[in-house]
């Protein structure tokens, strides 16, 4: 395993955990203090109702601080921790151009896929804003890069172990 | 889909001395894993990396690779003819 196969390894650990801390942080904090949060119930008449604006907003915003919280220490540890972690030892070559070609392409898709995803997100910051002629809080701004920079580290990691394991057959 | 680019960088390792992957990684300025995926055809180096391998085994580049072209080539541009 090369040096950055083991960094893409190490990003795509911390990550994984951080999106998993999120995940945890959100179902926890909305089942102590959000306890009356429903997620569908029935209407009389026999009609469900399923997610419940309110409890739609109060499980964003928590999953919005949970970015801020997790994200960003993540995303600090996972880009720099690897530069003293995995340093080459001297004389040694630790990065061709075989890795200079992967990492290309999979910086590459994991730009389309940031950008696009920070496409898909705009209508949920739309929403949480309350229309088009809102003001958008400068509050989601801020777990939206984090997100962004979360989505973009983890795709780039996960392309680098795809291509070094044999995605592409031309690298 | 395999690369077009044969070579007999394997060969030529056995025939120098029984060459190490490492001995002619750090021989060329690359990782192992860059010699081991051009022995295996999954990458083409570039042309610099190829005159340096070739340079290694003080052979003409063509004799360490060869290009797979779909169509024979005619005599007229042959290098050999």
């Amino acid at each position: 395993m090369n040096k950055a196969q083991k960094i893409a390894r190490f990003r795509l650990i911390v990550l994984t955990v951080a999106v998993m801390a999120i995940g945890i942080w959100t179902v926890v904090i909305m089942l102590v203090y959000h306890q009356d949060a429903r997620v569908a119930y029935k209407v009389p008449g026999g009609k469900w109702v399923f997610f419940e604006e309110p409890t739609v907003y109060m499980a964003l915003g928590v999953v919005f601080a949970g970015i801020v919280f997790f994200g960003l220490p993540s995303i600090l540890l996972a880009g720099l921790l690897p530069l003293i972690l995995f340093r080459a030892k001297q004389g040694q070559v630790a990065f061709d151009e075989r890795d200079l070609l992967i990492d290309k392409k999979a910086t590459l898709i994991a730009y389309q896929v940031a950008w696009f995803s920070l496409v898909a997100a705009c209508p949920i910051l739309i929403c949480i804003a309350g229309g088009a002629d809102a003001l958008i809080p400068a509050v989601v701004f801020l777990p939206a890069v984090f997100g962004e920079a979360m989505v973009f580290l983890l795709v780039h990691s996960i392309e680098i172990l795809l291509y070094y394991g044999g995605k592409d057959k031309k690298t | 889909m395999k690369s077009e680019i044969r070579n007999q960088v394997r060969r030529l390792r056995f025939e120098n001395g029984e060459m190490t992957q490492q001995k002619l990684a750090d021989k060329v300025g690359v990782t192992r894993q860059t010699i081991i995926a051009i022995e295996a055809g999954k990458y083409a180096p570039s042309l610099p990396l190829a005159f340096r391998i070739a340079r290694t085994f003080t052979l003409p580049i063509e004799k360490v690779f060869q290009y797979q072209d779909e169509y024979p080539q005619s005599p007229a541009t042959s290098p050999d003819a």
